[in-house]
């Protein structure tokens, strides 16, 4: 059986050793997913578009994640990443203080955005630090609006 | 007819309105959210997206147009069933006069002759009438038009009334009014203008006895019309 550890760091190193001794086998790519309560990640496990190298990002360089397809991609500073993680799943493991939802295909760090821009119609376009535009869509449009209090 | 500008004017006014309020409030609104943005613990009261101040706003403004248009249309009904400004722009008179009325300026006036006028004659009925045109565009100087209305029926008539009116050329209404009552004398003579062109329509009613009714016309032992067509810049 294999897992995939969703832990803090200080509790990753205990768990994994117990988990090894029953006999399960702790990888990245596993479907299963053992996640801490409330624990949140402080960096995850993605690789380097560009150079196809696995790599730790921060979670605090993360800029925004979207999908395209069946690919989910990490902005974080100027290089791209790919995540195993689906989105949803993502939103789950990443701390809902930091990361928030805006559509259905992107989740961002609220920290990092820059300017908002507003249209007639319920739509936020967003310029991220990196200069990126990312949207609001209507269906989290009043989320938004609730967790930036405008 | 309410002139097209009742319409327009306002139209483009509201939509003008329409979009300098949302123009202005869409300027406020992205300046305090981007405020909020990096203020996010400060407590400030928020403000409604821009989509529902469009949505209240147009309405509003929709609805005071059409109030406002409506408004116009019953003033206008009110004032001649919808004619056009330059009837209201325009004067008309005339007055009823006995024959030992036609004193002063009248004087000059006559049933037989008046140079600078074309004199016709039309019988209608039990009423002859002598009318005159004036050949020389409209001043203030001069009538428009003298009409000497003479009973010739053969019923013993005591006393008559009167109904003028002016009307456009397509027969709208424009003013009017009349009187009955007096004594039938040789004739009774009516003299009018107007500055624009349009038609006089006098409806003349003789009645052989005193008894009056609700109506001008109730109880007229006669009564007939006469329509001038009045051109008070006499082109050909």
């Amino acid at each position: 059986m294999k897992i995939k550890l969703s832990v803090s760091s200080s509790r990753y190193s205990e768990i994994q050793k117990e988990l090894q001794d029953r006999g399960i086998e702790i990888d990245d790519e596993a479907d299963l997913i053992l996640s801490e309560r409330d624990g949140y990640l402080s960096t995850i496990k993605v690789r380097n578009r560009a150079t196809g190298e696995y790599v730790m990002v921060s979670t605090e360089d993360i800029i925004f994640v979207e999908t395209f397809g069946h690919k989910v991609v990490v902005h974080a500073g100027e290089t791209t990443y790919l995540a195993s993680e689906r989105l949803y799943q993502l939103c789950g493991l990443l701390n809902p203080e930091k990361f928030l939802r805006i559509s259905n295909s992107v989740l961002i760090a609220t920290d990092k955005v820059k300017k908002i821009q507003p249209t007639l119609s319920m739509k936020y376009i967003l310029t991220m630090s990196d200069g990126n535009n990312v949207n609001v869509t209507r269906s989290y449009y009043n989320l938004f609006r609730d967790y930036y209090k405008i | 007819m309410v002139s097209i500008f009742v319409f327009i004017m306002p139209a483009i006014f509201a939509l003008l309105l329409l979009i300098v309020t949302v123009a202005v409030y869409f300027f406020i609104y992205k300046r305090n959210i981007n405020k909020a943005l990096n203020d996010r613990d400060s407590v400030k009261r928020r403000m409604p997206p821009p989509y529902k101040v469009l949505i209240g706003a147009a309405s509003v403004i929709i609805i005071l147009t059409i109030l406002f248009i409506s408004v116009v249309r019953v003033n206008s009904g009110n004032n001649g069933g919808g004619l056009e400004d330059k009837y209201f722009a325009a004067s008309y008179s005339f007055n009823v006069y006995q024959p030992d009325e036609m004193t002063g300026y009248l004087s000059a006036y006559s049933i037989e002759e008046n140079v600078g006028y074309k004199k016709y004659v039309e019988d209608i009925g039990d009423v002859r009438v002598t009318y005159f045109m004036s050949e020389e565009n409209y001043d203030v100087y001069h009538p428009g038009f003298i009409a000497y209305v003479e009973y010739v029926g053969t019923k013993d008539v005591l006393n008559y009334g009167y109904w003028g009116n002016f009307l456009t050329p397509d027969g709208t209404n424009i003013c009017g009014r009349g009187a009955a009552g007096s004594d039938v004398e040789d004739y009774f003579v009516v003299v009018g203008s107007t500055s624009i062109e349009c038609t006089f329509q006098l409806d003349m009613y003789y009645y052989d006895s005193e008894a009056k009714g609700e109506e001008i016309e109730d109880g007229a032992a006669s009564s007939e019309t006469i329509k001038l067509i009045l051109d008070p810049t006499n082109e050909e």
